[in-house]
């Protein structure tokens, strides 16, 4: 990718879409069954997390280069 | 110190070494200085490579809170506070929203602090000076609590001798950091963090490790909990602490991004595509970092139950000493980790105090005091700022010993740094936004955060307001103006 760095709105959209992955309001309250010792919910924030450091990553070094 | 902690020779060699090395990188940066001016001193002739920026970066970022903070919080609050990793993740991402713009500008225009851009942007000394005022105030804050967590992380292994370990470790350590910082300046700072970022990337790892070793899997960890009357620290949060986890990811994401020393990392990146890299990589660190924190606090949840109040920042201290007391290897290891924790406090420690000093200097002295000062004067003005800053602290450190959580401490600091998001994230994409809006904004901004977070007001619990930072609040109105007030004065 070169030339000026463009807006990406559609950037904005994704990262909402994953922040509402991540914080677990859609989880059921009180569940505490767990696997190797983590909670449900937190497997399915740690995976939305782990899904939102390789969507920035890919932003970043997508970005145009000024040199 | 030696004859307080349960350390023997063989450590404190180890950690002498360690120690010495810092020095030695001090006394080598200076030998690499090309010339005496702020640009050298503050920002190493803006030639960070990929590891030496990816490695500062990540030591300034990750400091004694996510070993302490992170694991005390966790302990408090249960896995909720995994929303620890998520506001470290989120301040790369807030990244996104300026740095690669603010890094050609800097190269372009010759920043040297984070006011440098606003006074650029906006001509406006009253914008420059609050902000200044702000982002010093903020590091001090935060460079306050690196000094007590190092105290901290002495006390909490010295049983009986705490309160002495407390005294000596603020001193020795600060004392250390202020002269290799004030020796060699960023690029001495930035060379230790490469040091200290592999020390604490190994630490943290080794921490793991360490906890599944001695106390057994996390799922035992996490059964013991749920056996306790702390079960509710498995569950998923309760719709407040959701509400919470919202406005830690936005103020702490946002305030995070604008800490004056990460943005003058990014002004010291030799290169876009060297910025662009070390802050991609940077993405994932949260996993080796924070979420080992968490885990720590959920093991001492099961393991070091009954703790409560600032006690409860030292969590992570009472379970190194359980496994140093256990095998010549635990011994060994927590001496690593050790060493891993004081790299993580320094680190942070050193470049909120560099940064302090460039502010001083630069925003304060060279604007207000002495505008026709060389470039030499102000250096060496720069250097007396890091050693009167440091003393003044240590001694604060020492007398607010008992007074304040780590927690605590960080919520204020990023309820008014904050407040410069107009100006710094709007005020580069916004072409019509305009000085006068921007600084009422800021204004009111600061007014709410700081009204809400020290007024006498009932609706405020533990700190927030329906669960919402104050500095929330203050961001809405303030962007609100900012805005508003811009669009109607181009609209008229």
């Amino acid at each position: 990718m070169t030339g000026q760095a463009k807006p990406r709105r559609w950037i904005a959209i994704v990262y909402l879409g994953l922040l509402a992955l991540v914080i677990p309001w859609y989880w059921p309250a009180g569940d505490t069954r767990h696997f190797y010792g983590l909670p449900l919910w937190v497997i399915a924030t740690l995976a939305a997390l782990l899904a939102t450091s390789a969507f920035t990553a890919w932003v970043y070094l997508s970005l145009p280069e000024d040199e | 110190m030696s004859d307080l902690l349960p350390f023997g020779p063989g450590a404190w060699v180890f950690i002498a070494l360690y120690v010495a090395s810092l020095l030695i990188l001090g006394w080598k940066g200076r030998a690499a200085r090309k010339e005496d001016t702020l640009q050298d001193f503050y920002l190493a002739e803006r030639d960070f490579g990929y590891i030496v920026l990816l490695l500062t970066l990540y030591a300034t970022q990750y400091s004694g809170n996510t070993f302490f903070g992170v694991a005390g919080a966790t302990y408090r609050l249960g896995f909720a506070w995994l929303i620890a990793v998520h506001y470290m993740l989120s301040v790369i991402v807030f990244y996104l929203a300026f740095a690669p713009k603010l890094h050609r500008l800097s190269h372009d225009r010759g920043y040297v602090t984070p006011v440098d851009y606003l006074q650029d942007r906006f001509g406006s000394r009253a914008i420059s000076l609050i902000a200044s005022v702000v982002m010093i105030v903020a590091l001090s804050n935060y460079l306050l609590a690196q000094l007590m967590t190092m105290g901290r992380a002495l006390q909490g292994l010295a049983g009986p001798y705490g309160d002495q370990a407390y005294n000596y470790g603020v001193v020795g350590l600060a004392l250390i950091m202020v002269i290799y910082g004030t020796l060699g300046g960023l690029r001495a700072i930035a060379w230790t963090d490469v040091i200290q970022g592999s020390v604490l990337l190994v630490g943290f790892l080794v921490l793991l490790a360490l906890l599944a070793d001695q106390f057994g899997p996390l799922s035992a960890a996490t059964e013991r909990v749920l056996a306790s009357t702390d079960d509710f620290k498995v569950a998923r949060p309760a719709p407040a602490m959701l509400r919470e986890w919202f406005s830690y990811i936005i103020v702490i994401g946002m305030g995070g991004a604008l800490y004056p020393h990460a943005i003058q990392r990014i002004y010291a990146a030799r290169s876009s595509r060297t910025m662009h890299r070390s802050l991609a990589t940077m993405a994932f660190l949260p996993f080796t970092t924070a979420l080992v924190a968490v885990i720590a606090g959920i093991y001492a949840l099961a393991y070091v139950p009954g703790l409560e109040g600032a006690a409860t920042d030292q969590v992570l201290a009472r379970l190194l000493r359980i496994i140093q007391e256990s095998s010549l290897l635990g011994y060994a290891v927590v001496v690593v980790i050790f060493s891993a924790i004081l790299a993580a406090l320094m680190s942070t420690a050193d470049s909120a105090m560099l940064s302090i000093s460039s502010m001083l200097t630069k925003d304060i002295y060279a604007v207000y005091v002495k505008p026709q000062a060389p470039q030499a004067e102000l250096t060496k003005f720069g250097k007396r700022c890091s050693w009167i800053v440091i003393g003044a602290l240590i001694v604060l450190a020492i007398v607010l010993r008992n007074h304040a959580s780590l927690i605590t401490l960080l919520d204020r600091k990023f309820d008014v740094l904050v407040q410069l998001v107009p100006a710094f994230i709007l005020g580069i994409h916004l072409p019509f936004l305009q000085k006068t809006p921007v600084l009422f904004g800021l204004v009111a901004g600061l007014a709410i955060a700081l009204g809400l977070a020290f007024g006498p007001f009932d609706f405020v619990v533990a700190g927030k307001v329906w669960g919402l930072h104050p500095g929330l609040y203050g961001l809405i109105v303030n962007t609100t103006i900012a805005i508003g007030g811009s669009a109607l004065k181009v609209w008229r």
